[in-house]
């Protein structure tokens, strides 16, 4: 094994377990400062949170872990009359969980006033929905699931990706718990297109609606339409109908064609069977055939409508628009069987006022 | 190598056009005129056919049978024919042919898979139209004793009356066809002269 691959080998042997370890060492950072909140050793406490909070370690944390760290550390401010830090604590405990509530029975009256004090203030949703689901085109509907850290008026929509809004879902005040329906369909009713899309909620500043925008919380989507619809008959092309009226040409083109094949039928055996003593029965075809194209030619005035051929022509249209209806009708039936596919794309992302610049 | 490539590009000509037709139904009945030459001679006989064909789109299979009396001998021929209309006045067509010449000494068998181009054009509008077409025999196989140096070719010329409006329809024919084997020098030269009168459904 060369020095380079020898390197290699130990860096990701010793990487590998880091993520596991920095995970532990966050956990019992926070057991630590637990005890130590508990033993009303505060500063000391502070410190492991904010330990166990900053990175790398606080990237390992999970939801909860996160939560409890940032409740105790609010917690911790408050009884050391750091005000502003403890509100700085509460409120971004709030953007990480919506939900959260501050338990009454592990903190004092103080701190659960403080937070929540914060939590009106900090007004957010935090949305649920399936990570992959499958909704039918005919009835179906994405069922989307908000929660507010306090009550306020929200606007919950569809965008693109770019930023473009698509349909607005739900505007009005949001108190506990708010249920929306994505029927898959833009705002004219139109199938939302596939790729990348956006289901935002904003959180207003007001509470009677109308209010400017102060927060928004957001989840990535991906959408996709199964559909398997037939392609329409091709479109019949000018040169392939008769003529519906006799010109000059047509009239020529019938001499034409009854004097060629007519002697093509006369030389047939010469051209098949040469050497071969023919019967005269060839005459009669080919006599006949060159006889119908003088008749074509001198029956027909220039101009004059062909009855027969427009007849046909009419045909050949009826039977392209019968196909052309049972394509559609086929098409609607397979429509109805059509599904929508949308996926979370990755986890919500809270943007305060001002940083909106996707 | 070559019938292969032939047969796949009629297979996927056929898949390719038979989605969402509509299937035009025809039947019809002939009087036959036959006259063959052959190294022994020459012998007539009127014979009577019948043939039903089913159109989907550009498509249309037909199949044919003739039988009756050639002077010495009886003549049976069952055929079965695919055509593809390329343009509104071309087609291609492909058909396999079996022909039993019956006579006391024993029957003799000869089967055919031709090739053949087909032209057609309006005579008196679209009433009377008429129609010239050349094929080539691509396998031919017969029981004369030997099948070295075979060789077939044929060909038709006719005109059909289809009124407007009328299921019913004309056609008045000429075709001619030489099958050989050159090892044996054996060759058999078949002319029709044909009238039928067919029905047809859309």
């Amino acid at each position: 094994m060369s020095i380079r691959r020898l390197t290699w080998a130990l860096i990701v042997a010793g990487l590998l377990p880091l993520s596991g370890a920095a995970a532990q060492d966050a956990s019992a950072l926070i057991a630590r400062a637990v005890s130590a909140y508990e033993g009303l050793e505060l500063d000391a406490a502070a410190g492991l949170l904010r330990r166990a909070l900053a990175r790398p370690l606080g990237d390992s944390l999970s939801g909860p872990e996160r939560t409890r760290a940032l409740a105790y550390l609010g917690a911790i401010e408050v009884l050391r009359e750091h005000r502003d830090s403890a509100a700085a604590a509460f409120r971004q405990l709030v953007l990480v969980d919506p939900r959260y509530r501050a338990d009454t029975y592990v903190f004092p009256p103080e701190v659960t006033r403080l937070f929540d004090e914060v939590r009106l203030r900090t007004r957010v949703v935090t949305i649920r929905m399936p990570d992959d689901t499958t909704v039918p085109a005919q009835q179906g509907w994405l069922t989307v699931w908000l929660f507010p850290s306090a009550p306020h008026d929200v606007t919950v929509a569809i965008a693109r990706d770019d930023g473009r809004p698509l349909r607005t879902l739900y505007a009005g005040p949001l108190g506990d718990i708010l249920i929306v329906g994505w029927d898959c369909r833009d705002s004219t009713g139109g199938c939302a297109p596939r790729g990348r899309l956006w289901l935002p909620a904003a959180s207003g500043a007001g509470s009677g609606g109308g209010g400017a925008t102060e927060r928004l919380a957001q989840v990535p989507l991906d959408f996709d339409v199964a559909v398997d619809t037939l392609a329409h008959p091709a479109a019949l092309k000018l040169e392939q109908s008769l003529p519906e009226r006799a010109t000059r040409r047509t009239k020529v083109r019938s001499l034409a064609s009854g004097l060629l094949i007519g002697a093509a039928a006369v030389t047939l055996p010469q051209i098949v069977a040469p050497g071969e003593h023919p019967s005269g029965t060839r005459l009669v075809v080919g006599s006949t055939l060159a006889v119908s194209g003088v008749i074509g030619f001198l029956m027909k005035p220039a101009s004059r409508p062909l009855p027969d051929t427009a007849a046909a022509n009419r045909e050949r249209r009826d039977d392209w628009q019968r196909r052309t209806n049972a394509v559609i009708a086929e098409n609607a039936k397979r429509l109805q069987r059509t599904s929508f596919r949308v996926r979370t794309a990755g986890r919500t992302v809270v943007i305060e006022q001002g940083e909106r610049g996707r | 190598m070559t019938r292969a490539l032939y047969a796949a590009t009629l297979t996927a000509l056929c898949a390719g056009s038979l989605t969402a037709q509509s299937v035009a139904w025809s039947a019809g009945a002939s009087v036959v005129g036959v006259r063959a030459q052959s190294e022994g001679g020459r012998s007539t006989g009127t014979m009577l056919a019948g043939l039903a064909s089913a159109r989907f789109g550009r498509f249309e299979v037909e199949g044919r049978y003739l039988q009756g009396s050639l002077q010495a001998r009886d003549l049976v021929q069952g055929q079965l024919a695919v055509r593809y209309d390329a343009t509104s006045w071309l087609a291609a067509r492909t058909e396999a042919r079996a022909r039993a010449y019956v006579a006391l000494a024993g029957t003799e068998r000869w089967v055919t898979w031709l090739v053949g181009l087909r032209a057609e054009a309006p005579l008196v509008s679209s009433t009377v139209r008429g129609d010239v077409g050349l094929w080539r025999a691509l396998v031919l196989s017969a029981n004369v004793g030997s099948s070295d140096g075979p060789s077939g070719r044929g060909g038709e010329a006719g005109l059909t009356v289809q009124l407007t409006n009328r299921p019913m329809w004309l056609r008045l024919a000429y075709a001619i066809d030489r099958s050989a084997f050159a090892g044996v020098a054996r060759r058999e030269t078949l002319e029709e002269f044909t009238l039928t009168v067919g029905v047809q459904r859309r």
